[in-house]
C-alpha cells in the first residue's frame, strides 16, 4: 500500500514556487507498533511538506496517528515502533538516523513542546539549569552565558521576575508558567521547526489564549516554522495558515484555514466541524454528533476507515482505500465524492 | 430549551451560603491558615433542570459539587435537599438519601474498576442499596440500564479496558442511573472525550434528563459545552460566584468582566471571525486560594479594576430578574465584547 501512495502525484506536484525547497518533507511516513495484539497500524502513508515560516495545523480524533508522526518526525518512537518512508530537514533524510546524530539536529534545529509540560520538564531540576543544558550542550557557552541567555528567552516568553524563576522547580510554576518554560526551551536555539504537540490542551481558555498568542509572536520574531497537533479546531483556526485532517493514520483532507473551515470536502471534515460546539448554535433538538467509533488501528478495513461512520458511504468506498486526490491548488481529498454530492 | 419545562414549587435542591474550606498544615504558633475552595456559594436547582458551573482549574467547582453530595464535608452553610438540611441528616439516613444523587466522573476509564465487568459496575449499586432484589430481576435492571445509554446488553461480561473513553462515559453514566436518582452532579463528564463523541455523551444526557425529569449540576471549564445543556450558569471565581443568570442572559448580556474574558477566550472554528475578533486578556494566572487578594478577589487580573474593587469586595447584585453579578461596576454597564456571534 505505501508504494500505492508513494506512486501518487502528490509528493512529486510543486505546491509551492518551485524555486523554494520545502523545509520539512514527509513522504510515505508509515509508522508500526509491534503489540502483543499484533501490529497497530498507527500511520499509513503520509506524504505533506511545511514551508519555511508557515504554520500547519494537523487535526483529527485521539487514535489517528496524528501525536505518532511528530514522534517519527522527532525520532521519539518506543522501542516497539518503526517507522519507513522519508522525512527530509532541509533536503537532508532524518529518518532512522542514529541517535547521536539526531541529537545534534533536535534542540538545535527542530524542537518540540509537548501537551503536559508538568510531566516534560525534570521535577528535579531547576527551570535554569534544564534551559541552561541545550545551550552548553548545543552551542558550547558557559554557564554563566547560558543563565543570561536563559533569563533572556524567559523575558521573551513574559515571564514576570525571571531571575527569580530560574531557580525554581516546575513544581512551583503554575501550568501556564510551565507551558512557557516548555516554549523557552523549544526556542532557544531559535529552531527553523517548532513542533507542538497539544500545546493547550491541558490549561484553561484564557491561559490558552495568552500560550497561542505567544507562539505566535515568537514565529513573528524568528521565523521558525511550527506544526501544530491538535484536536481543537478553534485553535486550529486562531492559528494555521494550511490544515491537514488525519484519520485512521492516513491525511484525508489538506487545504489552506479558509478552505477547511468555509469550503471541507472530505465528509470527516465536516461531520468534524459540526459537531463542534460553538457559542452560537441552535440548542434545541439533537446536537450533531459522529456515529460509531474510530476504527482499531490493529484490524483496518481493506476500503475507506470512514465509511462505517459516513452517511455518503458507497460500495466503491468498501473495497479500495481511496487516494488523495487533487483537487485545486495544494488541495486534496481522500473521497471519491465531489462536495456537490453532499448538498441534500 | 428541550429539557422538561420547570417544575415550579420548591426546589429539589437549595444551597445557601455553602463554604468549604480545607485547613493547611500550620507550626505550633504559626496563624491558622486556610484554603477557601469555596466560600459562600447559594443557589436553587429544581427538578428537570441543569445548573452549569464554570471556572477555570482551581476555582472550586468540582469542591462545589462534592459538597453538594457531602462528598467532602462543608465547613459553613446549608444544603438543603427536598426541604430537610442535609447537616442534621444522620449518616443512616444519608446513605439512603444517596440513592437520590449520583455522580459521574471526569476519566472514564480511572473511574470504573478494572477488574470488574460492566454488568457487575452497573449492578453495584444495586447491591448497595436493593441487595434482596432477585437476581433476575437485577440482571434485567442491568440490561435496561444499558440499553438506556446506548451500550449493548451483550457486552455485560466485557471488562472496562475494552471499551473506548465514550462507551466508558456510558457505563459511568449507566451506574449512576441505575437507581433513578434526582440528581446527577457531572464533574467535567465530557472533557476527555473528542468532540465527536462529546456530542453523543451530552445528547444522551439531555435525553435521560427529559426522561426523567432529572435534575443536573454539570461542571465544566468549556462554555460552549456548558451552553447546550444547562438551564442557568453559574461563573465561579476563586471560590465565590461571579455571575449566575439563565442560560441565554449569560451567554447575550455577561455582565461581570470575568465571564466577558472567559468568553472571548473560546476559540471559536471560523478563522476569519477568531483572526478579527476582541479578545479580553486577563494578566496573569489565578490567584492562590490561600492568599486571596484583598477586596474583589478577581481584582487582581481585572481589566477595569478601580480603586474600590482592592478596598471592598462586590455584593452578590441582581442585574435582572434571575441574574445576579458579582462587581462593583456591572452598573456602568460597561461590554468589553463586542457580540460573541460570528456574522453568519
Amino acid at each position: 500500500m505505501s508504494a500505492a501512495l508513494l506512486d501518487q502525484p502528490q509528493a512529486r506536484t510543486p505546491w509551492h514556487a518551485a524555486d523554494e525547497a520545502p523545509l520539512l518533507a514527509v513522504e510515505g511516513l508509515e509508522t508500526r507498533f509491534t503489540t502483543p495484539d499484533g501490529t497497530v497500524n498507527a500511520v499509513n502513508g503520509i506524504n505533506f511538506t511545511v514551508r519555511k515560516g508557515e504554520t500547519v495545523g494537523i487535526v483529527g480524533e485521539s487514535g489517528s496517528g496524528k501525536s505518532q508522526v511528530l514522534m517519527s518526525i522527532m525520532g521519539l518512537l518506543p522501542h516497539n515502533g518503526k517507522s519507513t518512508g522519508s522525512v527530509k530537514l532541509g533536503g537532508e533524510e532524518i529518518l532512522g538516523l542514529p541517535r547521536d546524530q539526531l541529537n545534534k539536529i533536535r534542540g538545535t534545529r527542530m524542537a518540540m513542546i509537548f501537551q503536559d509540560p508538568m510531566t516534560a520538564l525534570n521535577p528535579y531540576l531547576t527551570v535554569g539549569r534544564q534551559l541552561t543544558e541545550v545551550l552548553t550542550f548545543h552551542q558550547n557557552m558557559t554557564q554563566a552565558m547560558a543563565l543570561e541567555q536563559a533569563r533572556e528567552i524567559l523575558e521573551q516568553v513574559h515571564i514576570p521576575e525571571a531571575p527569580k524563576r530560574l531557580n525554581m522547580y516546575p513544581h512551583e510554576l503554575s501550568g501556564g508558567m510551565r507551558q512557557r518554560v516548555m516554549i523557552a526551551m523549544g526556542m532557544l536555539c531559535r529552531p527553523e521547526l517548532l513542533i507542538a504537540d497539544e500545546p493547550t490542551t491541558a490549561l484553561d481558555v484564557t491561559i490558552q489564549a495568552e500560550i497561542l498568542d505567544l507562539l505566535a509572536e515568537q514565529q513573528a520574531a524568528t521565523g521558525t516554522a511550527i506544526i501544530l497537533v491538535t484536536h481543537d479546531l478553534g485553535v486550529v483556526a486562531q492559528l494555521c495558515d494550511r490544515v491537514f485532517v488525519m484519520y485512521a493514520g492516513r491525511l484525508v483532507e489538506q487545504g489552506t484555514v479558509r478552505q477547511i473551515f468555509y469550503d471541507p470536502q472530505h465528509p470527516y471534515t465536516r461531520a468534524l466541524l459540526s459537531a463542534m460546539p460553538r457559542l452560537t448554535d441552535d440548542v434545541t433538538g439533537d446536537l450533531p454528533t459522529i456515529g460509531g467509533q474510530p476504527p482499531n488501528l490493529a484490524r483496518l478495513p481493506p476500503g475507506c476507515a470512514f465509511a462505517e461512520r459516513c452517511d455518503h458511504c458507497r460500495d466503491a468506498c468498501l473495497d479500495s482505500v481511496p487516494p488523495l486526490r487533487n483537487i485545486g491548488t495544494d488541495r486534496w481529498t481522500a473521497c471519491r465524492r465531489d462536495a456537490a454530492e453532499f448538498v441534500s | 430549551m428541550t429539557a422538561a419545562p420547570l417544575a415550579h414549587g420548591s426546589p429539589l435542591l437549595s444551597v445557601h451560603d455553602l463554604k468549604v474550606h480545607f485547613p493547611l498544615p500550620s507550626g505550633l504558633f504559626a496563624e491558622k491558615r486556610v484554603v477557601k475552595a469555596v466560600d459562600g456559594v447559594s443557589f436553587d436547582l429544581r427538578a428537570g433542570e441543569t445548573l452549569g458551573i464554570v471556572g477555570e482549574s482551581g476555582c472550586g467547582k468540582s469542591t462545589l459539587g462534592r459538597a453538594v453530595l457531602r462528598l467532602i464535608p462543608p465547613s459553613a452553610g446549608q444544603v438543603v435537599w427536598l426541604g430537610n438540611d442535609l447537616k442534621s441528616t444522620t449518616k443512616r439516613d444519608m446513605r439512603a438519601l444517596r440513592q437520590d444523587m449520583q455522580i459521574i466522573f471526569q476519566d472514564p476509564l480511572a473511574a470504573l474498576d478494572p477488574r470488574m465487568t460492566v454488568g457487575a459496575i452497573v449492578a453495584e449499586p444495586l447491591d448497595t442499596f436493593e441487595p434482596k432484589l432477585p437476581k433476575a430481576q437485577r440482571e434485567a435492571r442491568v440490561a435496561e440500564t444499558m440499553q438506556r445509554v446506548g451500550l449493548s446488553p451483550a457486552l455485560i461480561n466485557r471488562y472496562p479496558h475494552e471499551f473506548s473513553g465514550g462507551q466508558c462515559q456510558r457505563i459511568g453514566i449507566a451506574r449512576a442511573m441505575i437507581l433513578k436518582p434526582k440528581l446527577v452532579v457531572c464533574d467535567e463528564p465530557v472533557s476527555a472525550l473528542d468532540v465527536s463523541i462529546q456530542a453523543q455523551i451530552v445528547n444522551l444526557l439531555r435525553r435521560l434528563q427529559r426522561e426523567e425529569n432529572l435534575a443536573l449540576i454539570f461542571i465544566s471549564h468549556n462554555l460552549a459545552v456548558v451552553r447546550l445543556i444547562s438551564t442557568r450558569v453559574m461563573v465561579l471565581y476563586l471560590g465565590k460566584v461571579a455571575e449566575l443568570a439563565d442560560r441565554d442572559e449569560i451567554y447575550r448580556n455577561p455582565r461581570h468582566p470575568y465571564t466577558q474574558a472567559l468568553l472571548s477566550a473560546v476559540p471559536v472554528p471560523d478563522p476569519d471571525f477568531e483572526r478579527s475578533k476582541k479578545r479580553i486578556s486577563l494578566s496573569g494566572d489565578l490567584p492562590s486560594p490561600i492568599n486571596p487578594p484583598s477586596g474583589c478577589v478577581f481584582h487582581t487580573r481585572c481589566p477595569i479594576a478601580i480603586a474600590r474593587c482592592a478596598a471592598e469586595a462586590p455584593e452578590l447584585e441582581k442585574a435582572a430578574p434571575g441574574h445576579t453579578v458579582s462587581c462593583h461596576r456591572w452598573t456602568e454597564s460597561i461590554q468589553l465584547l463586542e457580540p460573541t456571534v460570528p456574522a453568519t
